[in-house]
């Protein structure tokens, strides 16, 4: 029975061993996986680097941050999540979208928006006082139309210089 | 321009202009504030490492040093020393120190904190708000706050112990009234 | 030596002043020859900058260090193309330099332009030397680069490591050739606002002359992505930096403003647009300054954080409020001459343009000035980056492209379904098929499919106008083909260069989509002798090395380029460490170029003195594209602005009922 024991506690502890660097294994993020997670980030310091890109000790320091993170099991998400709460909302390189920033994603939709509808209005509004329109007859005929082209494009070459 | 009066348009263009105008020369005021100095400190609450918190106002009637570090700096690491040792020398006396980590990874912060034995009362700038309220621009920076809550003096390099208690005692001799 | 600077900045100042008095009193009192003075006072100008200038460069290569700004960016060691460089390597010396280029600009409106509108040239003088005498307020006051030092160093600080490349040398000469330029056709349009003659001929010599900077500034602003491309190692050429932007608002407006003029040629429209574009252009030149000089927003870029913020702010806002109160006592004179006939015409799609550009020179302002907001009002610090400008302005710029393929195709006044279905018959086939095309090969990502489809029939719509029109040449004069092409250009600089930079950008956007949506990167440690892969591609690192150059220290690597076993090519990614800044290593890329892609290589670091070194790959798609199309889009540019001998006028009798020009 001790024997038993004895050899079970052996096996057991020499399989955690060996089983050992393969958890580690499956959990160290490849390179490309924290670059991958850099690459959605921007440096806390210098203004507009992106963490991939940006080579002070702070970065190399949230790279490595990063890469013990994704061995812990967390999502990107989570990651940016963190590192918002620790340096603030510069590292996502844009307006965050809560409170007054999220004016800044609001605007230019307001803006193409209603310049569009200023163009549309404008245009509404020249085409309303025009005269009868004078155009040249056009008719099927392809080669009429060529023609008219032809010498439109002759007109404005010559009128234009 | 006679007495006409302008279009919507018009008004429209004129207030955007107005506004923005407004908003770079706010931008550019801000840019050239300086940090607070002898006016009330910034009131802030700073998580500790070590649990629990420290809330600035509740210091009144202290000596305050605030020192804004990091972990990556190396003038930092040039004072750190000094700041213990004058902290040990006068935590009884009064005075206060109260270390804050800026822009740096806890783990770390905690290894710069064990590698240098400090034991005055150290935690994260979350957010890097703390810092914002104090308009530094980089680490070390220390402000010495007297008994009424005034920054007194911002000094933005390393200090030597001699230095730094030089301001403390000047700052001790004081009332707090 | 720097004091004959100084003295010549300050004898410049009271002459631009003069200047400016005798421009405007020229007009009020109607005295000629107070206009001819203040013309000859823009030529003494021009030759006092050209003096300053020179002695400054003196200055730099004779190593003179007890002037301030020379002992700041240069350096016994440096390379002498960069001493020549360090003029425009540093704030006062590139406000200088500014100034100088105004100098240059200003001379040739005065020798080339003073014939053509008497009417105006009172004005256009003041409003030269206006700007003129704001810029040497500037250096003078605020920024002189004849300050001198107290004591004399042995050895300068040297120039900034990022600048020590060639792109630095051409790069920032293109944008301020562009920039300043703008000021001239601003001075006409205020010219024209202030007396009263907003009549359609001064727009006329100007669009022909704004073509000059446009052209500059789109060199510049092409060299800079190229720059950035290839120094800062992080294998994009756009990072939406407050820099950059600067440089493309007024870029933006500017090609807004070379559209919009065509209408009010043609049709007496959109005057008060081109009066706003004009005046933007400007604008927005002086306020990308401000911007990267007052340290209002921070940037990578940006020059120290100086005193010159608040003299440049006071200029913004009195150029302002001043142009907008002119613009609004002038409206009456600014009326549309012309109704619009048909919403589906070719005058609907130039204000569509006009709208579109508009957008995005407003978002990408916004954007950039959004920091300032965010701190006045919440306790963050923001950076609003390439996330949030290709969210925002990337679709916008698809529709631009779709416009592109559009409006050329539309007539001018009316469009008639017979006319319209054989103008878009083939784009739109054209396009269709590119869109199948690109499904069958798996692509399924709106943007990129549209991306391409848009490029597809704005090509298309290219090879077609081209076609009609050299058709249309050879059925009236019996050309050959190739002779009617090139008459085309002779005979429609203006419309057939303007084609060939429509080309230049489709092409441009071929390469933005492709690099933009279809970037592959690896990174990897290797010891000597392993290898890392890149799509089909082997990366085998041999070893590290090391040379020495006048200033700096060159670490490279030596790396193999494999495909299929067999070796391609050594590439060798640098790092080059400055000795006078030896903690601002500076990564030199490793670029292999061609038509499919770009192989890119950075060398990130090393350990254990080249054991083991970690390298960042990537590979491009069709990056050589966007700098191709950039060459296209110039000599587009260089076509329609050539002089060419002026054709005598011929009087063409229009026939009854045909559509009249106007």
């Amino acid at each position: 029975m001790r024997h038993r024991l004895y050899v079970f506690t052996v096996v057991l502890v020499v399989g955690m061993i060996l089983a050992w660097p393969t958890t580690i294994w499956a959990r160290t993020p490849t390179p490309n996986e924290v670059e991958a997670v850099a690459r959605t980030l921007y440096c806390p310091l210098c203004v507009g680097e992106r963490l991939d890109a940006c080579e002070i000790p702070l970065c190399q320091d949230m790279k490595k941050e990063i890469a013990r993170q994704l061995a812990e099991g967390r999502t990107p998400e989570e990651i940016r999540a963190y590192f918002v709460e620790q340096y603030g909302p510069v590292v996502l390189g844009e307006p965050p979208r809560k409170g007054i920033n999220w004016l800044a994603w609001v605007i230019p939709v307001i803006v193409l928006v209603g310049a569009g509808a200023y163009a549309l209005f404008k245009i509404r509004e020249w085409s309303q006082s025009s005269p009868e329109p004078q155009t040249a007859v056009v008719t099927d005929d392809s080669a009429a139309v060529e023609d008219e082209y032809a010498a439109r494009v002759e007109r404005e070459l010559a009128e234009l210089e | 321009m006679s007495g006409r009066k302008l279009t919507r348009g018009q008004i429209i263009g004129l207030i955007v202009a107005v506004v923005f105008l407004a908003i770079l020369t706010a931008g550019l005021l801000m840019r050239h504030q300086g940090r607070p100095e002898n006016t009330e400190a910034p009131d802030f609450t700073l998580q500790l490492y070590d649990g629990g918190t420290i809330h600035l106002a509740d210091l009144r009637g202290k000596v305050v040093v605030i020192n804004f570090w990091a972990s990556w700096c190396e003038p930092c690491k040039d004072e750190a020393r000094d700041l213990e040792e004058v902290w040990r020398r006068y935590k009884d006396k009064g005075v206060v120190f109260i270390g804050i980590n800026w822009s740096d990874t806890e783990s770390k912060a905690r290894a710069y904190l064990k590698k240098y034995d400090v034991t005055y009362p150290n935690g994260p700038d979350l957010g890097r708000r703390i810092g914002q309220m104090y308009r530094i621009q980089g680490v070390p920076e220390t402000f010495f706050v007297d008994k009424k809550g005034i920054v007194r003096k911002v000094v933005i390099q390393p200090m030597r112990a001699d230095q730094i208690i030089a301001v403390i005692e000047q700052l001790r001799a004081e009332t707090g009234e | 030596m720097a004091d004959v600077g100084f003295v010549v900045l300050v004898i410049s100042f009271v002459v631009t002043l003069y200047g400016i008095l005798a421009g405007v009193l020229a007009h009020h009192w109607r005295r000629p020859d107070l206009v001819e003075s203040s013309r000859r006072a823009l030529y003494v100008f021009g030759a006092l900058m050209t003096v300053a200038v020179a002695v400054l460069w003196y200055l730099l290569l004779t190593d003179d260090f007890t002037v301030e700004y020379v002992a700041g960016h240069s350096e016994r060691a440096l390379p002498t193309l960069y001493k020549v460089a360090a003029l425009w390597g540093g704030q006062e010396g590139s406000l200088l330099f500014w100034t100088f280029i105004l100098g240059l600009y200003a001379v040739a409106a005065a020798l080339f332009l003073h014939e053509r509108h008497p009417e105006l040239n009172a004005y256009v003088y003041a409003v030269l030397h206006g700007i003129a005498f704001f810029f040497l307020a500037v250096v003078i006051f605020a920024a002189n680069p004849f300050a001198l030092l107290p004591f004399r160093p042995q050895d300068g600080n040297g120039l900034d490591p990022l600048l020590q490349n060639y792109w630095m040398v051409a790069h920032p000469v293109g944008l301020y050739l562009g920039y300043i330029g703008f000021s001239v056709p601003l001075a006409y349009a205020i010219a024209s606002l202030i007396t009263g003659n907003v009549g359609n001929t001064w727009l006329k010599t100007i669009r022909r002359w704004t073509l000059v900077p446009w052209f500059f500034l789109s060199i510049g602003i092409l060299l800079g992505s190229q720059w950035a491309y290839m120094e800062l190692g992080w294998g994009g050429y756009w990072a939406w930096d407050p820099v950059e932007n600067a440089s493309l608002l007024p870029w933006l407006t500017g090609t807004a403003f070379l559209h919009s003029i065509m209408i009010q040629e043609r049709r007496g429209m959109l005057k008060v647009w081109n009066m706003v574009l004009i005046f933007l252009t400007f604008w927005l030149t002086i306020l990308g300054t401000f911007i990267t000089r007052s340290g209002v927003i921070e940037s990578v870029h940006a020059f120290a954080i100086s005193n010159i913020g608040p003299m440049f702010l006071v200029f913004l806002a009195v150029t302002l409020l001043g142009f907008l109160y002119l613009l609004f006592s002038r409206y009456p004179l600014l009326r549309s001459e012309n109704e619009l006939d048909a919403i589906l015409s070719r005058e609907t799609t130039f204000l569509l343009n006009n709208v579109i550009f508009a957008t995005i020179a407003f978002t990408t302002l916004l954007g950039t000035t959004w920091p300032i907001l965010s701190e006045l009002f919440t306790a963050d610090k923001l950076t609003v980056s390439a996330p949030f400008f290709n969210k925002v302005n990337g679709p916008i710029m698809a529709g631009l492209i779709l416009l592109m393929a559009i409006c050329p195709l539309l007539p001018w006044r009316r469009a008639n379904w017979t006319v319209l279905k054989r103008q878009f018959l083939w784009p739109v086939v054209a396009a269709v098929l590119a869109v199948i095309l690109l499904v069958v090969l798996g692509e399924r990502r709106g943007w990129p499919i549209l991306g391409f489809g848009s490029v597809v029939m704005v090509a298309a719509t290219l090879v077609q106008e081209f076609a009609r029109g050299v058709r249309a040449r050879m059925r009236a004069t019996k050309e050959p083909p190739w002779t009617a092409f090139v008459m085309l250009f002779r005979r429609n600089q203006r419309r057939y260069g303007g084609y060939i930079v429509h080309l230049g950008v489709i092409i441009m956007a071929v390469g933005i989509i492709g690099s933009g949506f279809y970037q592959v990167d690896n990174q990897a440690a290797l010891k000597v002798g392993e290898s890392m892969t890149i799509g089909p591609y082997t990366l085998r690192y041999d070893g590290l090395a090391e040379r020495r150059r006048s200033n700096h220290a060159e670490v490279y690597a030596k790396v193999t380029l494999l495909k299929d076993g067999k070796p391609l090519a050594l590439m060798e990614p640098k790092r080059n460490i400055y000795d006078k800044r030896p903690e601002q290593p500076i990564s030199e890329v490793a670029l292999r170029f061609g038509w499919k892609e770009d192989l890119y290589l950075v060398l990130a670091g090393w350990e254990k003195g080249g054991e083991i070194a970690s390298f960042k790959a990537y590979i491009n798609p069709l990056m050589s594209w966007l700098w191709f199309g950039g060459l296209v889009l110039i000599f587009g540019a260089l076509i329609a602005m050539w002089p060419m001998p002026q054709r005598r006028r011929v009087a063409v009798r229009i026939p009854k009922g045909a559509v009249p020009q106007t």
